[in-house]
């Protein structure tokens, strides 16, 4: 089965098509211009991207089959007057039937009706610890969904620098999850928000037990965030961005990079590593990434899995360099193209 | 009648009009004539105004050749006034007018 990839990169968006996932097609730019910062497929086959620019602001696009796109009208924005912005749209997901918007300045947004019209979900753009979210590196953004496939009312989103929330009752209310997640505060009081989350992902057999890539490290939940362990055995770095999983293997993916004041590939190799073991332990899965003189990071949202099997594994770097590994990152095909810095990647089968 | 102005846009914005770059708005001002091209293309409103109904902080706009921003309130040109706001607005315009849109570019 083929496989499309819609990388985001900041200058404009990029189709990657490969009927065998050997030979690929490399299409585009569209957006020319534009951040491409979020893709999604709808489960009717059409697609939603978000864009963005620095003078022009965010906005949604939507396209039934890639090709022709247009903006939404009713597009997520906070109200008139109010001293948040909408600067970018970090992620975009699909989760029974309502879609959702990550958003910088940090909040979230859902549509009912296909991506048409956005509504804000005030029971976390209100939240009572508000006042006290800081803007991380990257800004002060919503950058992740997870969802509960057996609890309807139950989900998680990730804040930059503030950390993970989780929702019981539908987004109604949400309450911060990030107890034993390492923290570096003026004092040795527990906070219950001021955490870096950079990635989040979710065994598909038991939604309790997530996966965190955090400025601190990596880490584990088995009891749907209410406790996190770390995990670091066999990495080099705990540090980077983004985190996967491939849902037939259940193989985790990340790539590391050597320290927050540094944030380059160690010792610049382009690195990825893979948990066979549900996290207990992580291994280079490395084969064919460039060895040396490889600089570019992989952003938190330049990573995807296609869910094929065997599962493919696709990243961008800030190079512009892409990536494609067809066996769950036993072996590495570097693209040969040289895209603008890339922010994005999504992968689809079909 | 009201007069007709042209107004145009930079290509960046072309997705977001469908490749749309020239536009004949009427109006009889220039508050007018941005509340017409909003009506035309409401899909703009978010990527040349802000939150406040302002115009975007790197987005320029010049009336036969004058920055929108360089407007007094009595609508002649006042070169020390560089404010975002909505002065300059009620400037009138007439039949043939330009209305530029076009992105601040700074730095190398």
């Amino acid at each position: 089965m083929g496989v499309r990839l819609l990388v985001g990169t900041a200058k404009g968006g990029f189709w990657a098509t490969s009927d065998d996932r050997r030979e690929w097609e490399v299409a585009g730019p569209f957006f020319k211009g534009w951040k491409v910062t979020a893709g999604l497929r709808l489960e009717d086959g059409g697609f939603v991207a978000a864009v963005a620019s620095e003078i022009y602001g965010p906005a949604i696009f939507l396209s039934a089959g890639g090709d022709e796109w247009e903006q939404v009208a009713d597009g997520p924005a906070y109200p008139d007057g109010d001293d948040r912005r909408l600067r970018q749209i970090w992620t975009l997901r699909e989760n029974r039937g309502v879609l959702y918007a990550g958003v910088q300045d940090a909040g979230v947004f859902t549509s009912g009706d296909g991506g048409r019209s956005w509504r804000p979900v005030p029971g976390l753009n209100e939240h009572e610890t508000r006042a006290g979210w800081t803007p991380g590196a990257g800004g002060l953004c919503c950058h992740v969904f997870l969802f509960d496939r057996a609890d309807p009312k139950r989900m998680w989103c990730g804040i930059s620098a503030v950390g993970v929330f989780r929702t019981d009752d539908g987004g109604a209310t949400w309450t911060p999850k990030n107890r034993g997640v390492y923290w570096a505060h003026e004092d040795e009081e527990f906070k219950e928000i001021g955490h870096c989350v950079h990635g989040l992902a979710q065994d598909p057999g038991d939604p309790r037990r997530i996966f965190r890539q955090d400025h601190s490290g990596m880490y584990r939940s088995r009891d749907g965030g209410e406790s996190w362990e770390k995990n670091e055995r066999g990495l080099d770095s705990g540090f980077g961005f983004p985190i996967v999983l491939d849902r037939a293997s259940r193989y985790l993916f990340a790539a590391p990079l050597e320290a927050d004041q540094y944030r380059l590939p160690v010792g610049g190799a382009l690195q990825v590593v893979r948990s066979t073991d549900g996290g207990d332990s992580w291994h280079s899965a490395s084969e064919g990434l460039p060895a040396e003189h490889a600089y570019g990071g992989v952003l938190r949202g330049a990573m995807a899995v296609d869910n094929l099997e065997p599962g493919g594994v696709y990243l961008g770097t800030t190079s512009g360099t892409l990536h494609a590994s067809r066996d769950l990152g036993d072996s590495w095909t570097n693209l040969p193209v040289s895209l603008p810095r890339i922010l994005h990647v999504s992968a689809w089968a079909g | 009648m009201k007069p007709s102005v042209t107004v145009s846009l930079p290509s960046l914005l072309e997705p977001v009009t469908g490749g749309v770059r020239e536009l004949a708005v009427s109006g009889g001002s220039l508050r007018e004539i941005f509340d017409g091209l909003l009506e035309r293309e409401p899909r703009l409103r978010p990527h040349l105004f802000n939150e406040a109904g302002e115009l975007r902080r790197h987005v320029l706009c010049f009336h036969n050749g004058t920055n929108t921003r360089w407007l007094g309130s009595s609508g002649r040109e006042n070169a020390g006034s560089r404010g975002g706001g909505r002065d300059g607005w009620d400037t009138p315009v007439a039949e043939g007018d330009t209305v530029l849109f076009m992105q601040a570019v700074s730095g190398g």
